[in-house]
């Protein structure tokens, strides 16, 4: 048995998921992809994620070291992977806090990043870079997580986000859905808490540590959020 | 709320229904505390001001700095009159003294001239009259195995220049049939008497001239640097002593020439200090003992702050329990032994130089001595683990004494009486091993622990402290 | 023709939990009967000699006892090492803490505390142990959950002071249940996320609650518990005070449920300032006489929220009582044994009906808890079902984490055939570890009656005693 806490609509979406094998899209030590296809016939992308991944918000989270997995499959509602049932045993809340107003905020965007994320500009984005989670998508995700945060509504940049969602990675397309939602990792979550306070620095600079560049690209993404949406006025 | 790492103390099953929830669990290997000591254990563990009073006590032991200010005479520098003899260890009796004190006392009585034949001295102590017995720990000194001093020993010199605090040490002789290690033949006498005559007044010298200079020799900073060079200061010194002879080679020169010593004296005194392995032992002691009298008296505190065997008895001394010594018979050390020497040959564990580890050095920094770690019987995992696992039973670790090896993490620092009950583990002490029979001097060296029953009596006097305290208040 | 083998060894420790593991192992090796490894606390002595084993004088409770029966002599050496093998694989060092392997685990609470900083703590050592442990988390300035029981509530009140001076919370002793933003610890069940805040005295009330809600589709967010004498005059409420705070200071929850006994009057009205003086509102569920029981307070946090209030499901149907007038109440959670007591009354006042908390201290000195270690509980059902004046069992059966993984499999072949009505109130959620359709099913089959609320299973057993069953009690 392989223990592990859920976000709860991954778990949602497991329980739906019918019987039978399940694609392994990516294979590492630290976390297994995994495509889903659910019983309405979408696709999506599952990771289960060791002790060292990053705690992505459509990843169920093991404490296991090193991840060493063959196949995985759905058997009685249940994942598995190589017969090793997988048991959530506890549920994690991803979503990113509520923050409206929006407080002053000493994030600014980081030259050399894309400048702007505009309906136009989601098309030059989605996939826009290289590994799993491409930057620009990264950049999208903080963006749009950070829009949630203020209870922003962005129907265009949304549209035009899904429209694209073939365009990148299963896993990327996922973590989109997932900011679409606003369902965030940790340390965006924890970054957003501390907008405005004197933690602001500190949990910039960890969410700017997470993987190789995502988490500068999503930070630089609330960036342009905060920047863009200070400008609107939405903020007193 | 975000979910916090766990630590579970108990029963596995429990630990293992958090790991499957995917959160970090570090896990304790709880085992049951010394026999009868649960009770309290508790009392001591609710008492107010333990944690404050142990804060302050490991701070003002990690505080001190220990200079070397000078090298005189016991006579003058502890008043010590003729027939007043120190020893180590906790007090004891000259019917109780092991062999090996009893050679050190035999021999001290020669070279004061109290008689001229060491056996006749036996009956000298048997009488009791004209000649007194007390710890060196009670004059603010410290003594290498027998520890015997007499008024005519030099003696180092240590202070604290913050507060101008000192204790001393005498001059250490070397190895072999010396007169810490029971041995009081002739050459013991003879060697004892030249240190006295020329290697005393040229260290003197040395010392003073440094002080004066306002550059006293730092014999904290000695202890650090040594500590990174693979010395453990108790069974190695070999860097400290080369460090100090680094430290007081020119001006010894200088003064001796400026008073007149032939140069063959000079070359003597400093073959003899560089030839001795151990000289250095006699400053890191006091130094050691200098930094835990700076943590005695604190109310509430349960920190060892002396740790010292007489042959007979293994005595300690916490911090909040006054000057009371808890004791218990000195054990046998585990080790290797010289010659023909077995097992039979060793007097039981003997000596003040405990005192290092009481400080945290010694047995408690094995890690960063693995050229030592045969000698002592043992292997370079040992060493890594003895270091490790003192550090359970201690209140925290040295800022300025680091181990290399273990990432430069600090020595083991402030032996907690709770910890040692509620873990077993017993401080782990490196020795040399004296003759059982006086007049035999070193047969080993090796490993030792206190007897166990002395921190449960320690345990249950700050617990009572604790009780009449609250009692007080109510 | 069996034969016994009594062996005292004396200083080897193990952890009633690990002992009751190798019990296990011990009675399926072959040629034995029975066998109870065990430390020879007065209580375990009492198991044993009432399993015909003679423990020789002199034996004390640090000793471990090993008594096997066998059926022959010539079993012996096989068993005695097959028990040897059992303790050897428990006492092997736990995995996981030590990084490399070559770094011992730590010793103390307070080591273990150095090499992970900022941990929460969770202490389940024999109740004599846990004060020094726990003074350990607060000493390096980490929250503490102590699940042991046996503490002096003195040690209790020195705990709590020196943690509300540090602004750290203390929950129990005797805490048997905790969700820190949905890690369940000790007996916690698997909780989805809600906007419920819980601050317990009692940890099966808790649990209660808990299931309840889950039923209802409403998530517990965090539950502290504080403790079953918290609100009592000497610790006068300090955890629930700290915990009150925490709750309030944290925007997920957005209604606190205080589980407890009635406080102690003094408390109670300090109690009432602190949640006079917080944000979000707080609902009483507090059991007492005269007061609500815990479905009913759950149906008030449930109007509070705006949310129905479901039916409280009922699984199979009790036979009607044969014989007998008395309602026995076996629990091993100890609120469920004093619920039961409260909905019985007045009438189980001088009716001989009894209701046993196996959870109690007394009953676990030297054993695990009831939920992890059911052998005590099951002895005396053998004997209520066995007794013609037993009319009715009622029973309770709680999921969570650290309960047992299949109390079901043991529960149903005690009372499969038993003439006398048995009503089972099996208080989890959903998503326990055990499942929670599957321990119903079991029991159903076995011909319980299985309630969700366990004020309705106990109201459904004094319904099953036959009529004169209470006249009988006012004779």
């Amino acid at each position: 048995m392989i223990g592990v806490s859920a976000p709860v609509r991954v778990r949602d979406l497991l329980r739906r998921v019918t019987d039978g094998p399940v694609p392994v899209v990516h294979r590492g030590p630290d976390a297994v992809y995994l495509a889903v296809r659910d019983d309405d016939g979408r696709e999506g992308c599952v990771g289960v994620l060791g002790a060292h991944a990053v705690p992505v918000p459509c990843g169920l989270r093991s404490g296991i070291p090193a991840l060493d997995v063959g196949t995985a499959a759905v058997r009685g509602g249940t994942l598995h992977l190589d017969d090793e049932p997988v048991a959530v045993r506890r549920l994690v809340d991803t979503r990113v806090p509520a923050r409206s107003p929006l407080p002053r905020s000493g994030l600014r965007p980081a030259p050399g990043l894309p400048p702007a994320v505009t309906p136009g500009a989601v098309a030059g984005l989605v996939g826009r870079g290289e590994g799993l989670t491409p930057l620009g998508d990264d950049v999208l995700c903080g963006w749009l997580a950070l829009h949630r945060s203020a209870a922003a509504p962005t129907p265009e940049v949304d549209a035009a986000v899904r429209a694209h969602l073939h365009r990148t990675t299963l896993l990327s397309a996922e973590l989109l859905r997932c900011a679409l939602r606003g369902e965030v990792v940790p340390q965006f979550a924890a970054l957003v808490t501390a907008l405005g306070t004197p933690a602001e620095p500190a949990a910039a600079a960890a969410l700017a540590a997470v993987g190789h560049t995502s988490g500068a690209a999503m930070l630089h993404g609330a960036a342009l959020a905060l920047s863009a949406l200070h400008t609107e006025g939405v903020a007193a | 709320m975000t979910v916090p790492p766990l630590v579970s103390t108990g029963t596995d099953l429990l630990a293992d229904a958090a790991a499957d929830q995917a959160v970090p669990v570090t896990r304790v290997d709880w085992r049951p505390p010394m026999d009868g000591t649960a009770a309290d254990l508790a009392t001591v563990a609710t008492d107010p001001l333990r944690r404050a009073a142990n804060e302050r006590a490991l701070a003002a032991m990690l505080d001190v700095t220990a200079t070397l200010v000078d090298v005189a005479p016991a006579s003058e520098v502890l008043g010590l009159a003729p027939g007043e003899f120190l020893h180590a260890g906790p007090p004891i009796t000259w019917e109780r003294a092991s062999g090996p004190l009893r050679g050190a006392l035999m021999g001290g009585a020669v070279l004061e001239g109290l008689v001229t034949d060491p056996e006749d001295a036996v009956a000298l102590f048997a009488s009791g009259s004209a000649v007194s017995l007390e710890p060196c720990h009670h004059r603010g000194a410290v003594g290498p195995m027998a520890g015997v001093v007499t008024p005519g020993m030099w003696m180092f010199v240590i202070e604290d220049a913050a507060t101008g605090r000192r204790t001393c040490c005498s001059l250490n002789e070397g190895l072999g049939k010396v007169l810490r290690y029971g041995a009081y033949g002739p050459e013991v006498i003879e060697r004892l008497r030249w240190m006295g005559d020329v290697l005393g007044p040229l260290l003197r010298g040395a010392v003073r001239a440094r002080r004066d200079a306002g550059e006293p020799v730092d014999v904290t900073g000695v202890l650090t640097q040594m500590l990174q060079m693979g010395d453990e200061a108790h069974n190695r010194n070999r860097a400290g002593t080369l460090m100090l002879l680094r430290d007081l080679g020119p001006d010894l020169v200088a003064t001796a020439a400026a008073a007149g010593v032939p140069s063959s004296d000079v070359a003597a005194a400093l073959r003899f200090v560089g030839g001795n392995d151990h000289f250095f032992l006699n400053l890191a002691m006091p130094a050691c003992k200098l930094a835990l009298d700076a943590a005695r008296d604190v109310e509430g505190s349960t920190m060892v702050v002396a740790m010292a065997r007489n042959g007979t008895d293994f005595g300690i001394q916490v911090s909040g329990t006054g000057d009371e010594w808890f004791t218990g018979p000195a054990q046998l050390a585990d080790g290797l032994f010289l010659g023909d020497y077995g097992p039979d040959d060793a007097n039981p564990d003997i000596g003040d130089s405990a005192i290092t580890e009481t400080a945290g050095i010694g047995g408690f920094a094995m890690a960063t001595a693995p050229a030592i770690v045969r000698f002592v019987g043992g292997t370079v995992p040992d060493a890594l683990a003895t270091t490790r696992r003192m550090r359970e039973i201690t209140l925290g670790e040295s800022r300025r004494w680091t181990v290399p090896v273990l990432e430069f993490a600090g020595v083991p620092s402030g032996i907690d009486v709770t910890r040692v009950c509620r873990t077993g583990i017993l401080p782990q002490i490196n020795t040399g091993m004296a003759g059982r029979v006086a007049g035999v001097g070193q047969v080993g060296a090796g490993l030792v622990t206190p007897p166990a029953g002395i921190f449960p009596q320690a345990l249950a006097r700050l617990a009572e402290r604790t009780v009449l305290r609250r009692g007080a208040a109510a | 023709m069996t034969t016994t083998h009594v062996e005292v060894r004396p200083g080897a420790y193990a952890d009633s939990v690990t002992l009751l593991r190798v019990s296990r192992t011990a009675q399926q090796l072959d040629g034995v009967v029975a066998a109870q490894v065990a430390m020879a606390t007065p209580l375990n002595v009492d198991v044993l000699t009432g399993m015909g084993f003679a423990v020789p004088a002199g034996t004390g409770a640090n000793d471990l006892v090993v008594a096997l029966r066998l059926t022959g002599d010539d079993a012996l050496p096989a068993a005695v090492a097959g028990v040897d093998r059992a303790l050897a694989e428990a006492n092997r060092p736990a995995p996981g803490g030590g990084e490399g392997g070559t770094v011992a685990p730590p010793r103390t609470t307070a080591t273990a505390l150095d090499r992970a900083p900022g941990s929460v703590v969770l202490v389940s050592v024999p109740g004599p142990h846990a004060t020094v442990e726990a003074m350990d988390a607060l000493d390096a300035g980490s929250d503490v959950m102590i699940f042991s029981d046996n503490v002096p509530v003195e040690q209790e009140v020195a705990l709590k002071r020196a943690a509300a001076e540090r602004s750290l919370l203390v929950m129990g002793p005797d805490c048997g249940t905790a969700v820190l933003g949905g890690l369940g610890l000790g007996f916690a069940n698997t909780v989805e996320l809600g906007p419920v805040g819980i601050v317990a005295a009692s940890g099966t009330g808790c649990q209660q609650v808990m299931a309840l809600l889950d039923h209802a589709g409403v998530g517990v967010h965090t539950a502290l518990g504080v403790g079953g004498r918290d609100l009592s005059a000497p610790v006068g409420g300090l955890a629930t005070r700290e915990a009150l705070r925490r709750l309030d200071a944290d925007p997920a929850v957005e209604l606190i449920v205080l589980v407890s006994k009635p406080p102690a009057a003094e408390v109670a009205e300090e109690i009432d300032g602190v949640v006079a003086s917080l944000a979000t509102p707080v609902e009483y569920a507090l059991l007492g006489p005269g007061r609500p029981d815990l479905t009913a307070a759950t149906e008030a946090v449930l109007a509070r929220l705006g949310r129905p209030v479901p039916d409280w499901p009922v699984h199979g149907a009790a036979r009607p009582a044969a014989g007998g007038h008395r309602l026995r109440g076996l629990f091993v959670g100890g609120t469920l044994a004093t619920e039961a007591a409260q909905v019985a009354g007045a009438e189980a006042a001088g009716s001989g009906h009894t209701f046993v908390d196996f959870g109690d201290d007394d009953w676990t000195r030297g054993r695990a808890h009831p939920m992890i270690d059911p052998t005590v509980r099951l002895e005396h059902l053998a004997a209520a079902l066995a007794d013609p004046e037993t009319a009715v069992v009622l029973l309770d059966l709680v999921l969570g984490h650290g309960a047992e993984p299949d109390p079901a499999a043991v529960l149903a072949p005690a009372i499969t055939g038993a003439r006398t009505p048995v009503v089972v109130s099996v208080v989890g959620t959903a998503a326990d570890p055990q499942g929670l359709t599957a321990q119903i099913d079991a029991l159903v089959a076995a011909g319980a009656e299985v309630h969700l609320s366990h004020a309705r299973a106990t109201r459904r057993a004094l319904a099953l005693l036959p009529a004169d069953a209470t006249i009988g009690a006012a004779r």
